[in-house]
């Protein structure tokens, strides 16, 4: 069990600051006996680094001993002054909580809103779309799905059929929806994507004929077609299921890829110069790269 | 107009495994980053690491958008890989846990020698050795 995820009590936050040569072993040893996870905080020019970690209290005086001893022994080691410790108490935070409360609504563009089901549109829009912001990946506010809503908007006509493949929150599937699509299909492996996808679908009162479906390219009939697919996931994937992805696309049909991060460009454009596909639009954002192709 | 970096968040999280709890919760909601896609983007970018220890750098705009880097796992990572043991020792300077050659140190100095800071392959090494005896990992001679 994580005892990290709990979020109800108190946490001791300890931060130790070191040489910064020294970070490095410091974070090992408390990787491996204490925490998952470390911050490093640094100031400039300071040569020293605050390794961060937190220990849900009460705290293992024990484990909090063996931690001064090993840093006693690299203080021997590396001859230096035993490294000081800061610790202090900090009332656990539901960080999840606290993030749903500091979503606010993003116009996408002058005709789109998506927005928290508790903050209300200021201006009038042809499209509000509304997502309760979770784990599910997709709230409108990663330039990711940004970049797919772009290019549906300019590309999904009424009456199509639409493939939200890796549907996360099901952003796209909803705006699929608002552009009167004929029938909509939602998959994702993550159970965690599918109960946020139905739920948005709920808020959105989405009433054309859809399937949310958890699984992968398996759960899609061999002989199924869509206009347009949008697959919001990620470069491997991407990769693993292009050519089936480009099978399910309609001729002229359009397929969206994103998810891609500016350092795989190179890996991206030579997958689909092999499959000789033509890219019609192409948006870089500052970490994110989306594809539209034309089958 | 681009807009300004206000910050840098250095972080290590095992590859596809960050979550809202600490440390990760409060170093970005602190700075009222979007804590939720910031761990669907790391989750997705390093799912296939098997867990493994991941140097992250986060750059935070003025407007709260973010973008991040993850980076090689950390040297410490590499020896205990390299030593093929699971931890380091908590008494290193009396319990050795491990060994490993000079060799292996040059190895892992040459991967590392991009985030070390270091002007030459030999002071990397000398960085990467002190890393070990702080581990209670032993470089053979």
């Amino acid at each position: 069990m994580n005892e990290e995820n709990s979020d109800t009590g108190s946490y001791l936050e300890i931060i130790i600051y070191v040489p910064k040569t020294l970070a490095d072993p410091v974070s090992s040893y408390l990787t491996d006996n204490i925490t998952t996870s470390v911050v490093f905080e640094e100031t400039e020019n300071s040569g020293i680094t605050g390794v961060k970690s937190f220990i849900k209290e009460p705290a293992d005086i024990n484990q909090l001993n063996r931690l001064r001893l090993y840093l006693a022994q690299i203080a021997e080691i590396n001859n230096i002054a035993i490294p000081e410790i800061r610790e202090r108490s900090v009332k656990a935070v539901d960080w999840e909580e606290e993030y749903r409360h500091s979503v606010k609504p993003v116009e996408i563009s002058p005709e789109l809103l998506i927005r928290p089901p508790w903050a209300k549109a200021e201006n009038q829009y042809k499209y509000e779309i509304v997502i309760e912001p979770k784990m599910a990946f997709g709230t409108g506010n990663d330039e990711s799905t940004v970049n797919c809503l772009k290019l549906m908007q300019k590309y999904f006509d009424s009456g199509q059929r639409f493939l939200d493949f890796g549907c996360g929150s099901g952003i796209l599937s909803v705006f699929a929806d608002r552009l009167e699509a004929s029938y909509i299909k939602a998959i994702d492996n993550d159970p965690v994507a599918i109960d946020n996808c139905l739920e948005n679908f709920e808020l959105n009162a989405v009433a054309v004929r859809h399937d949310i479906i958890g699984g992968s390219i398996g759960e899609i009939k061999s002989e199924e077609k869509f206009d347009m697919i949008c697959a919001n996931i990620a470069l491997k994937p991407i990769l693993q299921f292009l050519k089936s992805l480009i099978e399910h696309t309609i001729k002229n049909g359009y397929l969206v890829l994103s998810g891609i991060f500016v350092n795989e460009l190179e890996e991206i454009q030579t997958a689909l110069k092999q499959a000789e596909l033509e890219t019609v639009d192409f948006i870089q954002g500052k970490m994110w790269l989306t594809y539209c192709i034309r089958k | 107009m681009g807009k300004k970096v206000t910050g840098y968040i250095k972080l290590q999280i095992p590859a596809g495994q960050a979550n809202p709890a600490p440390p990760v919760g409060p170093a970005l909601g602190q700075r009222g980053i979007n804590i939720m896609e910031f761990c669907k983007a790391f989750n997705a970018r390093t799912k296939d690491g098997q867990g493994i220890l991941t140097p992250v750098i986060i750059s935070v705009y003025t407007d709260k958008s973010f973008t991040f880097i993850t980076k090689t796992p950390p040297a410490s990572t590499l020896l205990k890989r390299a030593a093929k043991i699971q931890k380091g020792s908590g008494v290193p300077n009396k319990d050795k846990v491990g060994q490993i050659t000079k060799q292996q140190v040059e190895e892992i100095a040459k991967t590392k020698m991009v985030d070390l800071n270091a002007s030459s392959i030999s002071q990397a090494m000398l960085i990467i050795e002190g890393t070990a005896r702080s581990m209670g990992i032993v470089v053979a001679q």
